[in-house]
């Protein structure tokens, strides 16, 4: 179980203007309580409703750094073991609110091939809601091994 | 003095100057299979993160994303020049105090962003890190909310080999 076979690419998947497979979770107590316990974020604007009035929320909302771990967990479920995310930058413009339908998602707006062989992919990479607004738009650079 | 007046001279002299200097804990399988389960919910985490046999092969590496400092750290090294400042400087993220500097009179505060560079030096069972700090730049900007200082702070990650892992950039924009 230890081996694992590193598939080749499929035609397209990482030519520019592919787009990074969305990766959707539901945002709520559910889920931020998971990050809450590994990650010690025990802030009551993430778990009191009242809190997250007094913020100027509709209530309770989520981590950036949830998001952040989300925007990591698409790239890795989209790369695998074909490559390593060398860079990611974004900015948080609005939490998730609790039952938001979060999708990370992106294109490849670069490809270029180095020294070693290997391919450096650079992405558009983002979070949306549900309405399809942009709540953490950033920036993602993927390296390939050589041969994928 | 800077051109909007909010580096002062003691400000700019702490820039690349370390602080935060914290060591890990060993880090355990289980660290990571927690964190890796945590963040897929509710689906379950890439099979490798919860192969029983990844441990002893050698194969199992944690989520780039994942904090060894959360819940506690082994050791936190002294720093003679900190000092308390009011609490509401902290609020703000403030850390100009680590320093020995008495942070700039600016009350509220943004977070303005994420950058990370990691180098493929991947964290493993039993890998103790070590994380340090600086201010890597001070910036001003003028806004509608009015003069703005942007403090971008590198935190980088280093095994007990001395090898990097990751440089994390966070931008605190206070005003």
């Amino acid at each position: 179980m230890t081996d694992v076979q590193t598939p080749a690419a499929t035609a397209g998947e990482f030519e520019v203007g592919a787009t990074v497979p969305p990766f959707v979770r539901q945002a709520g107590l559910h889920a931020w309580n998971r990050y809450a316990a590994v990650n010690y974020e025990f802030v009551d604007i993430h778990m009191d409703d009242e809190a997250g009035k007094a913020a100027g929320m509709p209530g309770a909302f989520g981590m950036g750094n949830l998001i952040w771990a989300w925007m990591h967990c698409a790239v890795e479920q989209w790369v695998g073991d074909r490559g390593l995310l060398e860079h990611l930058e974004c900015r948080f413009k609005s939490p998730a609110l609790k039952g938001d339908r979060i999708t990370i998602t992106g294109t490849v707006t670069g490809r270029t091939t180095a020294d070693d062989g290997s391919t450096v992919l650079e992405l558009d990479l983002w979070s949306e809601n549900q309405t399809g607004a942009k709540t953490a738009p950033g920036t993602a650079r993927v390296r390939l091994h050589p041969g994928v | 003095m800077s051109e909007l007046g909010l580096v002062r001279p003691d400000m700019a002299a702490i820039v690349g100057q370390p602080y935060g200097v914290t060591v890990s804990y060993p880090v355990t399988a289980s660290d990571i299979r927690r964190w890796a389960i945590a963040v897929y919910y509710p689906e379950a985490p890439p099979a490798h993160y919860l192969d029983p046999g990844a441990e002893a092969a050698g194969t199992l590496v944690a989520p780039l994303d994942i904090s060894v400092f959360a819940w506690a750290a082994a050791r936190t090294e002294p720093n003679a020049k900190a000092f308390e400042v009011d609490p509401k400087y902290k609020a703000v993220g403030a850390m100009e105090q680590n320093l020995g500097v008495q942070p700039p009179d600016l009350f509220r505060a943004l977070n303005g962003g994420l950058v990370v560079d990691y180098t493929g030096v991947r964290i493993r069972p039993g890998d103790v890190i070590r994380s340090e700090t600086v201010i890597a730049r001070y910036q001003e900007k003028e806004s509608r909310l009015g003069a703005m200082l942007v403090t971008d702070t590198a935190t980088t990650w280093t095994n007990q080999d001395g090898e990097r892992i990751k440089t994390a950039t966070m931008s605190l924009i206070r005003y």
